[in-house]
């Protein structure tokens, strides 16, 4: 479907100053063009599965987040229900998608489960979000997560966000993350907590979105 | 901007250097951050070919500027996003208040963004109307103060932490803590219900992707996830330089503006939102994004200063300009303090009278050295330095300028001016603090070099130097 939004006369007067802007040539003449390839000035990338969970595991330390590697999706499902005990968890945010819903098959007996279809208030009242991620880079220690099925707003308000991925989406660039995570509607990468920097421009590990994260990595590819 | 000049300029360095503990406060935040960017930079394999390789990203997406927006306008429309040109800022403002008006918005939260200080978005919608929140901490404390921003990506870090506490305390009725995680965590709850509640969602992007026609958000707070999920209208405000052609671009530009921003790896958080990603947990979300020109393409077709539209707005030239160290970002009038602010305020805000901002700057080249996409902002400067209209520059230098022209025009004028201005600069030492003196403003912070007994053509004939130039000339 395409609309047209406005009265065209906004379009055509940028688009033509543009085209007018182009003939002055103001930019062609002052920057020479580099070749390029911009992977030959980014960080190394780590080729083997063993390295990226090792730089993984060291990112995500540097970065104030919890990290749990498991073997299976059984260890990680019993992790979780051990964290939701231990944090006295009542009420949290999931992502509607069976790979989520797997790993809370362990959870105790009276844990809400707010899908976001329940909507905002439901969804702004819960201790924690559970997700699952498209993707991990092993370099910057982004964790790929798509928004799909309720994963956005779950993402958005959980004060502790918990997500779950497996060993073979963890890439060893982000351009390759961005690929393994493929295109959904939409993509968050989360890199640690939250920051805010606010007086004295100290950087303070809390804010709107979630002030602590934990991954689990599992290690099984089913 | 409401620094119209020179001297306003002067006059805001001056308070701020008389409150000591800000101006420290200010000046160890940037060595902070200027010594965690050099740890991030470490990182890279060659800093050098990154940044090449993001100034030539950018330049390709402003060299085909005119097919990147209309790609993008295909993909965004056809998802079903609703696109808004907008060739003014006040084109900008209408927009923006139509789109309130025909969504019924009663209140609407914000993020930080430069550009919708530049459009007067509050302003716009306060007078429909609409209560705005701001939802950046520092941001959102600024404008509990009423006072201007000191970086544009830190807003508030001239303030400390006691400082803080009293506005919360004062605006907010917030209990008084002088505690940074409690302030975050007690403005976390107080602005949750804005975003449960609010109609409409504001803010700035960092990116627009050509290919796949969504927006870029980069942040540290998780606010503009909040902003961009939970109200049942999105509005984006962009300028249409930030269209780049894919995503297969953001790798390497968000890990430059990780590097520069923060001294990090990446920002901590970065969503890539379209008319298509489900929101707003399942009811009707609309996106509207409101492209704005306002001055840009004019900026294209400057020959010196066109590279500045490929701005990631990192904020490390102004870390890194001793004039933004000394001065504060308070001075500059601006949401875009520091050189970039110098260049574009200008163009895009030239209402505010920024005319006199190419002055604050010791075109010493740090500020294009630092920039992760290699603008020459050095050579802008200078360029809008030649174009500016001799009144902005005050009588005083106008008149040194026109004498210096003559004096430099000839040789006989050369060897005469260099004796008078002997003559002028004991005079001028010994008159320092009198009225009498044009350049008292300027001598109360600088002493001048003391005076050597000779000239230096007078030093040379008096050397070897004169004889063995004269055996040389005779040789020839
Ligand atoms: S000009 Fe360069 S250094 Fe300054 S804010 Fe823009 S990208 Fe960053």
């Amino acid at each position: 479907m395409s609309r047209k939004s406005e009265p065209a006369d906004g379009r055509e007067i940028i688009m033509a100053r543009i085209r007018e802007a182009s003939k002055a040539a103001g930019l062609r003449a002052a920057t020479p063009m580099p070749a390029y390839d911009g992977r030959n000035g980014l960080p190394e990338p780590h080729a083997d599965r063993g390295g990226r969970i090792s730089a993984f595991a060291r990112r995500m330390e540097e970065l104030r987040t919890s990290f749990v590697l498991c073997d299976t999706l059984q260890d990680a499902a019993e992790g979780m229900a051990a964290l939701c005990e231990r944090a006295k968890w009542r009420r949290l945010g999931v992502q509607s998608s069976p790979f989520v819903g797997d790993v809370l098959a362990g959870l105790p007996g009276g844990v809400e489960r707010v899908t976001a279809d329940k909507g905002k208030s439901a969804l702004g009242a819960c201790e924690a979000g559970i997700v699952e991620c498209r993707a991990m880079d092993a370099q910057t220690g982004a964790v790929v997560v798509g928004a799909e099925n309720g994963a956005l707003e779950v993402s958005a308000c959980a004060p502790t966000l918990v997500v779950f991925g497996r060993a073979h989406r963890l890439a060893g660039s982000l351009d390759e993350a961005i690929r393994v995570a493929g295109s959904p509607g939409g993509l968050t990468l989360f890199t640690g907590p939250s920051m805010t920097y606010g007086a004295e421009r100290r950087p303070v590990a809390s804010g709107h979105g979630p002030t602590s994260l934990v991954i689990y990595l599992i290690l099984a590819e089913k | 901007m409401r620094n119209s000049s020179n001297a306003d300029f002067e006059k805001a360095v001056a308070d701020f250097q008389y409150d000591v503990a800000s101006a420290q406060r200010h000046r160890d935040g940037l060595d902070r951050e200027n010594w965690a960017r050099t740890e991030a930079r470490a990182r890279f394999r060659d800093w050098g070919a990154a940044r090449a390789a993001g100034a030539a990203i950018r330049d390709a997406d402003l060299l085909h500027l005119e097919r990147r927006l209309a790609d993008f306008a295909a993909r965004f429309e056809s998802a079903g996003g609703r696109l808004h040109w907008a060739p003014s800022a006040g084109d900008a403002r209408e927009a923006l208040v139509r789109i309130a008006k025909e969504a019924g918005v009663r209140s609407c939260v914000r993020g930080l963004s430069s550009t919708l200080e530049e459009i007067g978005a509050d302003e716009a919608l306060g007078t429909s109307g609409v209560a705005v929140r701001h939802s950046q901490f520092g941001d959102m404390v600024n404008h509990l103060r009423g006072g201007r921003p000191s970086h544009m990506l830190h807003p508030a870090m001239h303030l400390s932490r006691e400082e803080v506490g009293e506005t919360l305390h004062a605006k907010m009725g917030s209990p008084t803590t002088s505690n940074p995680e409690e302030q975050v965590a007690l403005v976390r709850k107080s602005l949750r219900e804005s975003f449960l509640q609010a109609d409409m969602g504001l803010a700035g992007a960092s990116f627009l992707l050509a290919e796949e026609g969504k927006v870029a958000l980069v942040e540290h707070e998780g606010n503009l996830r909040l902003i961009a999920s939970m109200p049942r209208v999105f509005v984006v405000v962009a300028g249409i330089e930030k269209v780049t052609e894919s995503v297969s671009d953001l790798p390497l530009l968000l890990q430059l503006v990780g590097a520069s921003a923060g001294g990090t790896a990446l920002p901590s958080g970065v969503s890539l939102i379209g008319p298509d990603t489900p929101r707003a947990c399942g009811e009707t979300a609309v996106m509207h994004l409101i492209l704005v020109d306002n001055g840009r393409s004019l900026l294209l077709a400057d020959t010196a200063s066109a590279e500045a539209l490929r701005c990631v707005k990192c904020g490390a030239c102004a870390d890194i300009c001793p004039v933004y160290r000394m001065a504060g970002g308070r001075a500059y009038g601006s949401v875009l303090p520091g050189p970039i602010g110098a260049v574009l305020t200008r163009h895009l805000m030239p209402a505010r009278g920024a005319q006199a901002l190419p002055l604050a700057t010791p075109l010493c080249g740090a500020c294009g050295d630092v920039c992760p996409v290699g603008i020459d902002l050095h050579r802008a400067l200078v360029s809008q330095r030649r174009e500016m209209p001799p009144a902005s520059r005050g009588w005083k230098v106008n008149a040194m300028l026109r004498l210096h022209e003559r004096m430099m025009s000839s040789q006989a004028r050369y060897n005469r001016g260099t004796r008078i201005v002997r003559i002028l600069a004991v005079l001028a030492d010994l008159t320092r603090k009198t009225s009498f003196n044009p350049l008292s403003d300027w001598m109360r912070h600088r002493t001048l070099p003391e005076t050597p007994k000779k000239t230096f053509r007078g030093w040379w004939k008096s050397t070897a130097g004169a004889t063995s130039s004269a055996a040389r000339k005779d040789k020839a």
